[in-house]
């Protein structure tokens, strides 16, 4: 039973690797010019030792053995850089198709493959997983099918001597393996320690060197200093048992080595000896047995290193696995009009239920707030909106519409949505704010934007104007200036229904004021759903959602659920609007 | 693709890095020579051996297959082998050694630089800094043995050479200058090809890793196709930059391959001639290309040792310039009285700027009142929170004077003066660990556990530690993440209150939690720090109106400082903000 869930697992993983090749379209013309290019230098390498075995036995005549000899040296040399180059060049399109496909697949799936793995690991997937399935693929795949002809050809040379000989070094060569196998199975133990203790070290390390002030403010660098001080030890602990057992090793591998020398000469001395080799041929014949053990044993670091890549193979070749979202599928999202309605809507994070027949309408024309406590299932909702998510049950309705026949690239452009993140990459202001919009804006368009989020001043301050640079992840900017920006963005796009998770929450006092007067004056008529969580920004509000637990807790105009709503009363206490009534 | 914003990295590889200091780092943590001594001593040895080592490769070659021959041959690979790797334990015990001692003196080094110096550095390279670039600082002692034990080697090899046949030696060496130039020519490219390559790998990193966390925003705006165009664009270019350091490295190989046919043409050609002419045995060629060998063998293992050296240069630069910069020393000062503090703040024409350009704090003269409640309150960027890191001493004013009582901070002994502090943020760090181990961090032997749970109990964290099945034993995973958000801000707020700080500093401290949580602990720092100095910066002016006393910010400016009454009075900035929150600022009004 467990026997063929390996093999049935085995297999599965295979399949995928083969269909991932498949669908990354490796470039098989460029790998046949390497393969052959492999086949003439090997050819070309044994009639060399040939002549370099007459050269050592004293036959010295100049067009019979030294110019055939020099001109097989440097063809070989040219044709090893020609192929190296095409090695080079197949390694970088495998990367490429590979990188290609990959990234075409990731940027098409939903959002929740996305919270369910780590930034860090996806990124690794693109470089370090792609480099090291190229990698398999022209520094094992290849050199197994170079290598297998090369010992053919070695063989069939020796064999071309003496068949007997050929048939006795083929008996004993074999025993080396086992000695290679054995040692390079001790190495991967200690090696994976060295790894795992260096792992902890960089924890450590990158957990304090994140937390700079915390140590600073709490003066405790001596305890910081003695927790990472024992993580180097442990490092240096590893290192050092991982450099005795590979220098353990190297004389494992000579005595290995020794042997096989030995059982090559005495396999070899008695057809030396009865006559049946000459001297070039003897010469040549332990030239070409060194060369073959030196093959064989290639070999077991291939199963080695694919051992080690089927870690990124396998991690890659499920990804492609994955189904994506239908982008555009279904009828097109123009005109949408009529409030949103949430009719009986399942929804749950894995095991985790939160939604449960839930149903809201959220009135068109009208700005509505979102408010409950952390937990309550605000930014889920926005995102069931946004169609982020898919519904495990009911539906949502705009209008008469249900929302889910929309075509989803066609749909979520027709929402405007600002995020909790305000995200902005690396470029300049004007490719950030243009981001995503499908019609021309002209300067006029984008002071406006820009003036309604008051952020204006800010650009006309720098002398490039919009096409100052903003940095990576827009790191030039603060927080509140990155939210003011990804607010601009959302109006220059002129939705009819807007979503802001929490979108002005950098903000300052001001900041916050004055851009909500804008959103008020620039979304008039149309629908603006938000989360919030402080009294300032409710205030704004013509219609509140309260959310506990994934449920409604009440849901009305702002001034009836004020007062009426406990969990609102409370946050709005001494900031709100009562204030003004009792005074 | 966009244009990236290069000028933050390019700024720090101009800092100046000259040998000396280079050189001064290696002073700074015993080396163990003896270890190096001796595995150079064996490199010695390993040379003679396999100079004996190739004479019995010449006879095998040569036929002559006598059982002790075999056996000289076995033995001697054997024995050479031993050495080499009592050579190679010998070396790797002393770098490791070296390793650890320079990982440590970093690690030191870069806990006590002043926040700024830290702040102006990705905490990423901070971190291989200590991981990874340390651990070349030993390979340049390490080749500093190998190379003499390489350097005899070659010398040795040579005179084998030389001894077998003198011309042909001569003929062999006269391609050394040739060699070199080669060498040269290809460290050249190697350099080019590397950084491109490098360059090219860093862009399409920064490029993924930008767009993944982006995801939410892609997909909100439908925006993959998009997307898709510029990662291929990004790929693209990484691809190119693969083509061009493939077809480099291959002409590097030519050149290297050039560089050892070299000595095989010159062999053929000149000893076959010289065989004909009957000036060498028959078989010479065996024997001349079996020493030949060993000298290129050698001449490899110096290159190589060069090229180990210039690649550790950059490694070795940024630790070099991590070692020299600034550090603070903690206990260099005057001592505080160990009392309780009484004393006010005062901040004396303070002035302080990132950037010397951009001054945040211009000039400010106010003082924090002893044992009241202090609001701080002003737009973003007004210089509210680099006050407070300017209170603890974390970063120096630019000029003026701050005051406890009498002590200008500067002069007092940096941990003393911030044990006085306890510093909240709106997201405070958190270590891997249990809970206990996180609300007791920075304090001295064993706190009891009565005492850990009333630092719970202010912080309305006790009841949902209750609620875990190992209470405070829980291991809250790595920066706590195995705690929500709310929960991990109220660990951090036990863990500022279970210091007992003399004055509490709170940055938004409560702008992350829930309404009700954020009341009840406030309520319960007030009662319990009765008495003591505490500053808060809030933007809820609920938490602003209950202070005794309100600066307002404007700008780096003091705009005004009093109680509420005053500054409705005569702060145009608190009345806007009254305002805008929804408080009634008429007349009377009272709040």
């Amino acid at each position: 039973m467990r026997l063929s869930e390996i093999f049935g697992n085995g297999y599965g993983s295979f399949r995928r690797f083969f269909l991932l090749l498949a669908k990354a379209k490796l470039p098989y013309l460029w790998l046949l010019g390497d393969i052959v290019a492999s086949v003439v230098i090997i050819r070309i390498g044994v009639s060399t030792t040939e002549y370099s075995a007459e050269l050592f036995a004293g036959n010295v005549g100049l067009t019979a053995v030294v110019l055939p000899f020099l001109f097989y040296t440097l063809l070989s040399m040219a044709l090893g850089c020609v192929s190296g180059a095409v090695g080079a060049l197949c390694s970088a399109r495998i990367d490429r198709n590979l990188r290609r496909v990959l990234w075409t697949k990731i940027v098409r799936l939903p959002l929740s493959f996305y919270e369910s793995s780590e930034p860090k690991e996806l990124l690794s997937r693109i470089t370090t997983d792609v480099s090291s399935i190229s990698t398999l693929i022209m520094q094992v795949f290849l050199p197994i099918l170079t290598g297998g002809y090369s010992a053919f050809a070695i063989l069939g040379r020796i064999s071309s001597y003496d068949s007997k000989l050929m048939l006795s070094l083929l008996a004993v060569l074999p025993v080396n393996l086992v000695i290679v196998f054995i040692v390079g199975r001790m190495r991967f133990g200690v090696n994976d320690l060295v790894n795992r203790r260096r792992a902890q070290l960089t924890g450590a390390v990158a957990e304090r060197a994140g937390s700079m002030m915390l140590v600073k403010s709490t003066g405790t660098e001596g305890k910081a200093f003695t927790a990472g001080e024992q993580k180097m030890k442990g490092l240096y602990g590893a290192a050092i048992a991982n450099n005795w057992v590979a220098q353990l090793s190297v004389p494992v591998y000579a005595i290995a080595g020794a042997l096989e020398v030995i059982v090559i000469i005495l396999v070899g001395r008695g057809f030396y000896a009865d006559g049946s080799l000459s001297l070039p041929q003897w010469i040549a014949y332990y030239g070409f047995a060194i060369q073959l053990t030196s093959l064989l044993s290639s070999y077991c670091g291939y199963w080695a290193a694919f051992k080690g890549a089927q870690g990124s193979t396998d991690r890659v070749s499920r990804i492609m696995d994955l189904a994506e979202e239908a982008a555009k599928t279904g009828r097109g999202a123009e005109n949408l009009s009529g409030d949103i309605r949430l009719e009986h809507v399942d929804f749950s994070f894995g095991e985790k239920e939160l939604f449960r027949d839930l149903s809201i309408t959220i009135p068109a024309g009208k700005i509505t707030a979102i408010v409950g406590p952390s937990g309550s299932g605000k930014t889920t909702l926005i995102n069931l909106i946004d169609r982020l998510y898919p519904l495990q049950g009911g539906s949502i309705r705009i209008g008469s519409d249900d929302v889910s026949e929309f075509a989803l690239q066609s749909y979520r452009r027709a929402l405007g949505y600002v995020t909790q993140e305000s995200v902005m990459y690396a470029g300049t202001l004007r490719e950030n704010l243009l981001q995503g919009l499908e019609r021309e804006i002209s300067e006029e368009e984008l002071d406006a934007a820009c003036a309604a989020v008051g952020i204006l001043d800010f650009v006309r301050s720098r002398p490039e104007g919009y096409d100052v640079l903003v940095g990576e992840a827009g790191a030039s900017l603060s927080g509140g200036q990155r939210q003011r920006f990804a607010v601009a963005r959302a109006l220059l796009k002129k939705p009819d229904y807007l979503l802001l998770d929490e979108a002005t929450a950098a903000m300052d006092i001001d900041g916050k004021a004055g851009v909500w007067s804008s959103i008020r004056r620039l979304m008039a008529g149309k629908t603006v759903i938000y989360v919030a969580h402080d009294a300032q920004t409710i205030a704004n509000a013509d219609y509140l959602v309260v959310l506990r637990s994934g449920a409604v807790e009440a849901a009305g105009s702002r001034e009836e659920i004020l007062t009426s709503n406990t969990y609102c009363r409370e946050m709005m206490e001494k900031g709100g609007e009562e204030q003004d009534d009792e005074a | 693709m966009m244009k990236r914003n290069r000028t933050g990295a390019s700024k720090q590889k101009k800092v100046k890095f000259s040998m000396g200091s280079f050189l001064a780092f290696y002073t700074r943590f015993p080396i163990p020579w003896w270890l190096y001594i001796l595995s150079a001593l064996l490199g010695v040895v390993y040379t003679e051996l396999l100079m004996r080592t190739a004479a019995f490769t010449i006879r095998i070659n040569k036929g002559e297959l006598y059982n002790s021959v075999i056996i000289g041959y076995a033995l001697l690979t054997v024995l050479n082998a031993a050495l080499s790797m009592l050579q190679n334990v010998l070396s790797a015990y002393g770098s490791e050694k070296i390793t650890l001692r320079a990982r440590k003196l970093l690690w030191n080094k870069i806990l006590h630089m002043p926040l700024r110096e830290v702040e102006r550095r990705q905490p990423s390279a901070l971190i291989s800094g200590v991981v990874n670039d340390v651990a070349e600082a030993s390979s340049v002692i390490t080749m500093l043995s190998l190379t003499v034990s390489s350097v005899y080697g070659f010398g040795r090899s040579c005179l084998e050479l030389y001894r077998f046949n003198a011309t042909l030696t001569c003929y062999i060496l006269l391609l050394i200058p040739l060699n070199l130039l080669l060498f040269y020519v290809v460290g050249r490219i190697q350099h080019r090809s590397m950084r491109l390559r490098f360059e090219s790998l860093n862009t399409m990193t920064e490029f993924f890793s930008e767009h993944i966390s982006a995801a939410k925003h892609v997909k909100a705006h439908a925006m993959e196709d998009r997307e898709v165009e510029e990662g291929l664009r990004a790929i693209n270019e990484r691809y190119k930059a693969d083509i061009y350091y493939g077809i480099m490295s291959q002409v590097q190989v030519l050149f290297n391959s050039t560089c050892s046919n070299l000595g095989t043409v010159v062999t053929a050609l000149f000893g076959s001639d010289m065989i004909r002419r009957g000036r060498m045995p028959d078989t010479g060629i065996n024997d001349f290309s079996t020493y030949l060998t060993n000298v290129e063998r050698y001449k490899a293992e110096l290159l190589t040792h060069y090229q180990t050296l210039t690649g550790t240069q950059g490694a070795m630069r940024y630790v070099g310039v991590l070692m020299n910069g600034p550090q603070e020393v903690l206990d260099s000062g005057y001592d505080l009285p160990e009392t309780r503090e009484t004393a006010d703040i005062v901040l004396d024409h303070v002035s302080f700027g990132y950037d010397p350009e951009f001054p945040v704090l211009h000039d400010l003269s106010v003082t924090i009142p002893h044992g009241k409640i202090t609001a701080i309150i002003g737009n973003n960027g007004s210089g509210k929170s680099t006050l407070l890191k300017l209170l603890q001493g974390l970063y120096p004013p630019d000029s003026g004077r701050i005051l406890l009582g009498e002590a200008d901070i500067a002069s007092v002994k940096p941990e003393q003066l911030r044990a006085k502090f306890g510093y909240i943020l709106q997201n405070n760090p958190l270590l891997s660990g249990s809970i206990r181990d996180n609300i007791t961090y920075g304090m001295k032997g064993e706190v009891p556990q009565e005492a850990v749970a009333a630092a719970a109990r202010l912080a309305d964290a006790d009841e949902f530690i209750n609620a875990l099945p190992q209470g405070y034993d829980t291991d809250i995973g790595e920066g706590g993440k195995l705690l929500s958000g709310g929960q991990r801000q109220r660990l951090a707020i036990a863990r500022t209150l279970m210091r007992n700080p003399d004055y509490l500093l709170m940055d938004e401290a409560g702008a992350s939690l829930d309404h009700k949580s954020d009341t009840t602990i406030f309520r319960n720092v007030r009662e319990s720090l009765k008495g003591r100095t505490i500053v808060v910066v809030a933007h809820d002016m609920r938490s602003v109106v209950d202070a005794d006393y309100i600066i307002v910010l404007n700008h780096g400016d003091l705009e005004a400082a009093g109680a509420h009454e005053q500054l409705l009075a005569n702060s145009p900035t608190y009345r806007g903000y009254l305002e805008k929150q929804g408080y009634d600022v008429g007349e009377g009004a009272q709040v």
